[in-house]
């Protein structure tokens, strides 16, 4: 397939007739990326944002313990 | 993202404190992306979540290494990629489990997809080879450049541009979508359709 018409696909700007079929790496491609956005789109569990406040919090207290207190 | 955003500073923060919270800012903003890769890549939610956890304490304990300003997406993503082959060295083969503990997670998710389609997608996603998989999930839906995947993989740029086309290869092939049109013009015929060739 041409770069042509393979841009043409992606944008949905068709050019031709031939075009009507849909393209296969572009179905491929379009099913990939529903099924990781519906990952994706779950956001952050709850889980990791807490972890990653646990560890900062752990690092700021032996900093400061590190520091001394004043 | 908004330039000049506000963030309300306390004065005695350092310069150290300062590097932290953004530090820890870019890594949660990447969470999101790198969990989908994980599901994605090992096809088992609950899994995947661990080993998001053990990248995220692996990043966090490897800070000092990583230089501010550098691409920590491509870090934390090549961290958790590490992470994913060294446990199923450990574990052995058997880490892969393709037995739709993915598939069931996603049943109760209804997006405006089909999901029956996304069942069958990804069941044949988890079926590539590893290598093929995760070059595929870098480039096609990560948002990876071709060379940064092949620094992710820790391999050559036409090694990674390779099997990306295999892996498109094989899925069109499992899933039947190499053929002449068997199915119209709108995406919203092709569930069905696929579904018949499936199975």
């Amino acid at each position: 397939m041409s770069e042509k018409k393979m841009r043409s696909e992606i944008t949905g700007h068709h050019s031709g007739e031939m075009s009507a079929r849909p393209d296969p790496n572009r179905i491929i491609s379009q099913k990939l990326k529903a099924l990781y956005n519906s990952v994706e789109q779950e956001g952050i569990p709850d889980r990791f944002v807490s972890l990653l406040e646990q560890l900062d919090d752990a690092e700021r207290r032996q900093k400061k313990a590190e520091t001394g207190n004043d | 993202m908004p330039s000049g955003a506000k963030r309300k500073r306390k004065p005695e923060m350092t310069d150290a404190n300062t590097a932290a919270d953004t530090f820890k800012r870019d890594l949660l903003a990447v969470l999101p992306n790198l969990r989908a890769f994980a599901v994605s890549l090992c096809g088992n939610p609950d899994r995947a979540d661990d080993l998001v956890q053990d990248a995220i304490l692996k990043a966090w304990g490897a800070q000092a290494n990583f230089q501010p300003g550098s691409n920590i997406k491509a870090w934390i993503f090549t961290i958790l990629r590490n992470e994913f082959y060294s446990q199923m060295r450990k574990r052995g083969r058997e880490v892969q489990d393709t037995d739709g503990h993915f598939t069931a997670n996603m049943a109760v998710h209804p997006a405006q997809y089909g999901m029956l389609d996304l069942q069958d997608f990804s069941r044949a996603l988890s079926d590539l080879p590893e290598d093929q998989r995760e070059a595929l999930l870098l480039v096609g839906a990560a948002g990876f450049a071709y060379e940064e995947a092949a620094d992710i993989c820790k391999c050559r740029v036409g090694n990674n541009k390779s099997r990306v086309s295999r892996a498109r290869k094989r899925l069109q092939e499992v899933l039947g979508v190499e053929g002449e049109g068997e199915f119209g013009p709108d995406d919203a015929s092709a569930p069905v359709t696929l579904r018949a060739f499936v199975r």
